[in-house]
């Protein structure tokens, strides 16, 4: 296991090497010039070359690109061309929220949906089936955006339960931080909700069906015992796929909800880098974003023999 | 092992608490009555006052730094940070006493030798300091209490290039901060104005804190704009990045922010009925619509072509497009200069009222010489205005046989378009609409859109040097009797040659809790204003 865990973690590399890359050349051949937005208005030419010559865009590819690369294996990931901070420091700043709302996006998304599809299994074909399948197509259907705003115009404007917009960092009280980020959390995790629900419930469906969970029905087990030993254990396999694939979903879908809830997380960060062609923040946060969803997909496969012994690494 | 029972007891308790605390914060939120929550327009990027000319810079700027002068509410420079001048040598020596007991943030007092720096800084970053750079041959500190400027010529809009309200701030700081490299940005915020910047508490695109200052020294005088005594309410101001204007919407209405500086026209009705919320126009001087040509592609290369299109243009048409049809949040016709300005003019306004003769235009440009070039107007949907403002351009132009392409791009994209000088194949462009703010068309020393030096001008490099000439002697003029003159010159030499089609001047509401009193009719400033 510890020999599987660091041959994956030696093998991000040469990836993250390769996102380095791609993400360097995007922005290198993207159309425009920082020069020119760096040096303002009133600059004269000479200034914009100047400004060319300090940020070093007058440099070829290979040397931008390889000064680039060893300042980030220096743990450097430059300053922001727009808010002279560095990229860094953002990150520190911003990593927080972000971090808060995926947590617990993660921990609604799932306290639901497990029970929903263990639910929606056991009971397929019926009402309840068909109102949960119901609600997973809502759940995929409707744009986070729109269900954020309805949330807000409910819970934050008329009942004022929570607040419309900011971040209350946890120092602050579990109370506050909670309350803050409620509304941001569920309207992310709803999509997630429906899609974990979704295949927890298919692959339930197919486990509900295997001969194994006959041969325990005959001999009299309980449905919960059933349904949580027997069942759902088989099920966890796909359902902690899918999890681990949804992070995706999670990165993008913080994006828009840190812009709808005024959060200063990492993804309202992206979100202005790009609007302003500042690339060096650009760079520093797909690269991070990068790193963390291979993470996350290295514990996803160490997670794996738990609930299935017999992968082995 | 953690129970089902006891793990949804845990999740019930975390939902109470949370929505307990909801309606707590509620009941505590009058608690921060000496706190002032304020969304500005856009991010405050930059923090350097130098560093950008963004308006959002500018008004960080004016909150951090006083002035040698500032402006009044009829754009007059008055003493603020000098007690007052002398000047000798026909006019060529200007001496400004600073008044006593002045301090910067960080506890130094303000001496001669930090303003001489700071205003060395400062000299030559915008149009204003630019204009006036040839005329100073010194800035000095003969003592701590003095600054001298010493001339070669008489420039007698000195203390208005000093009080202006144009960004580049001419604010102020400490000389070991003034004089550091200047092709390199200021870090450190550290000024003598009302407000101190509380750095550390900076979170860069969302947060920005500003604490009262206690030292500051208010002058006697009622505020007026930049003019008067700064005396400040509120122990703390924060500046909150909202980026959807929906979400800010709703913060205003719900009592989490106090002041929303520039709510969206569509937005505004939310408001209507609503007396926790008022909706004004604060800053009268609002905005002038620009369309620009660019000079160095075909066929705007032409000024022929760009009287024939001058013509065609309807102000109106452009801004009930852009702001809607009420009246009062718009004005026209209107020239170069702002209205109100002792610039302005109604030489030739008669044409942007009457209805155009789109046909007769037509043929008037094939017979000027246009060949159905392709005319690339760059646009873009993150500002509303400019999004409108090119729309209505772009369908005017077709009805005059124009073969229009209109490019709409995020802004950031487009700025960095304005400064192409390629051709179209290039990524050049042919027009672009825009909008200056209507306190830097009072004049001609800080309006970028005006200067007409070609490759030295603003974005669409018009080469007029009739107003490059009439604009000299408007700076070197003594006698305020001709300067109309001057300025209806200007004006009939731009709607001739037309470095840029005015295209009327709209304002921009503000937004902001009805309990707020005080707030000046200016610029978003934070003196004067208090919780009633």
């Amino acid at each position: 296991m510890l020999k599987f865990a660091v041959r994956r973690v030696l093998s991000t590399i040469p990836v993250m090497a390769l996102v380095a890359f791609l993400v360097f050349s995007l922005l290198y051949f993207a159309p425009g010039d920082p020069a020119l937005l760096f040096a303002g208005d009133s600059a004269t030419p000479q200034q914009i070359e100047e400004v060319r010559r300090n940020l070093g865009l007058d440099q070829s590819f290979w040397v931008r690109f390889g000064s680039w690369l060893w300042a980030v294996l220096h743990g450097e990931l430059g300053v922001s061309m727009i808010s002279n901070v560095p990229v860094a420091t953002l990150i520190r700043q911003r990593i927080e929220p972000t971090l808060s709302l995926m947590a617990l996006t993660l921990v609604w998304a799932v306290t639901a949906a497990v029970p929903l599809a263990l639910i929606s299994a056991w009971k397929q074909g019926t009402a309840i089936d068909r109102g949960i399948m119901g609600f997973g197509v809502f759940g995929f259907s409707v744009p986070i955006f729109v269900l954020a705003y309805c949330l807000s115009y409910v819970f934050a404007v008329e009942l004022r339960w929570f607040p419309i917009q900011g971040y209350v960092p946890i120092s602050r009280g579990v109370g506050p931080w909670l309350n803050s980020l409620a509304l941001p959390a569920f309207a992310l995790g709803t999509s997630y909700v429906a899609l974990i629900s979704r295949i927890g419930r298919a692959a339930l469906i197919e486990i509900l069906q295997q001969d194994y969970i006959r041969t325990a029905r005959a001999k009299g087990a309980a449905p919960k015992e059933i349904l949580f030993d027997h069942a759902l254990k088989n099920a966890a396999v796909p359902i902690v796929t899918v999890i681990g694939i949804g992070v995706g979903l999670l990165i993008g879908g913080a994006v828009v909800t840190e812009s709808v809830f005024a959060l200063p997380g990492i993804g309202r960060l992206t979100a202005d880098a790009i609007l302003r062609r500042d690339y060096p923040v650009i760079q520093g946060v797909v690269l991070l974003f990068s790193f963390t969803y291979m993470l996350v997909n290295l514990a996803v496969d160490l997670i794996y023999p738990l609930f299935d012994p017999r992968i082995r690494y | 092992m953690i129970r089902r029972r006891q793990f949804l007891g845990g999740a019930a308790a975390l939902a109470g608490a949370s929505m307990s605390y909801g309606l707590t914060r509620r009941a505590s939120a009058q608690d921060s009555s000496k706190v002032l929550k304020f969304v500005p327009q856009a991010d405050l990027a930059v923090v350097d006052p130098f560093g950008s000319p963004a308006y959002v810079t500018r008004n960080h700027a004016m909150m951090v730094y006083d002035t040698l002068y500032g402006v009044d509410s009829n754009f007059k420079a008055q003493p603020q940070m000098v007690e007052g001048h002398t000047t000798e040598s026909d006019d060529k020596i200007w001496k400004m006493t600073l008044r006593p007991g002045q301090k910067f943030h960080d506890g130094e007092p303000v001496l001669g030798k930090d303003v001489a720096a700071s205003l060395k800084r400062w000299l030559g970053q915008d149009s204003f300091s630019q204009a006036l750079a040839p005329f100073v041959d010194e800035i000095s500190a003969p003592d701590d209490k003095t600054v001298q400027f010493r001339l070669n010529k008489p420039f007698p809009m000195l203390p208005d290039a000093l009080g202006k309200v144009n960004p580049r701030s001419t604010g102020i700081m400490p000389e070991r901060i003034a004089a550091a490299d200047p092709t390199k940005p200021i870090t450190e915020i550290i000024g003598s104005g009302p407000f101190r910047y509380v750095a550390a508490e900076r979170v860069a695109g969302s947060l920005n804190v500003y604490e009262k200052f206690a030292d500051y020294i208010p002058r006697s005088e009622a505020a007026d704009n930049l003019a008067g005594g700064k005396v400040v309410h509120f122990d703390r101001v924060e500046w909150h990045t909202i980026p959807d204007p929906a979400t800010a919407a709703a913060a205003l209405q719900a009592g989490e922010i106090d002041w929303w500086e520039q709510p969206t026209p569509d937005l505004l009705q939310a408001f209507t009925g609503n007396s926790d919320i008022r909706v004004a126009v604060t800053d009268k001087t609002g905005n002038l619509g620009i369309l620009r040509f660019n000079f160095l592609q075909k066929p705007f290369d032409n000024p022929q072509i760009r009287k024939i299109l001058l013509n065609v243009v309807r102000q109106s048409d452009f801004l009930i497009a852009a702001v809607g049809e009420d009246p009062s949040m718009w004005q026209a016709p209107v020239g170069i200069f702002h209205p109100n300005a002792e610039l302005a003019s109604t030489e030739g306004l008669e044409t942007f009222t009457k209805t155009p003769d789109l046909e007769k235009a037509k043929a008037d440009l094939i017979a000027a010489g246009y060949k159905g070039e392709r005319v690339v107007i760059i646009s873009t949907g993150d500002y509303p205005v400019i999004g409108a403002f090119s729309e209505v351009a772009a369908d005017l132009f077709r009805k005059v046989g124009l073969n229009v392409d209109l490019q709409v791009q995020d802004w950031a994209t487009v700025a960095q378009r304005m400064k192409n000088k390629g051709d179209l194949d290039s990524g050049g462009y042919s027009v672009y609409c825009n909008f200056i703010a209507g306190a830097a068309i009072y004049n001609t020393a800080g309006y970028s859109y005006l200067r007409s030096n070609a490759d030295k001008a603003f974005d669409g490099w018009p080469d007029i040097p009739e107003i490059e000439v009439l604009r000299a002697e408007w700076l070197s003029s003594t006698n305020a009797a001709e300067r109309p003159e001057i300025g209806r010159k200007i004006q009939q030499i731009a709607l001739e040659k037309v470095p840029f089609v005015p295209l009327g001047l709209f304002y921009y509401p503000t937004a902001y809790r009805s309990d707020l009193t005080g707030m000046l009719d200016a610029m978003p400033l934070f003196w004067n204003v208090r919780r009633a």
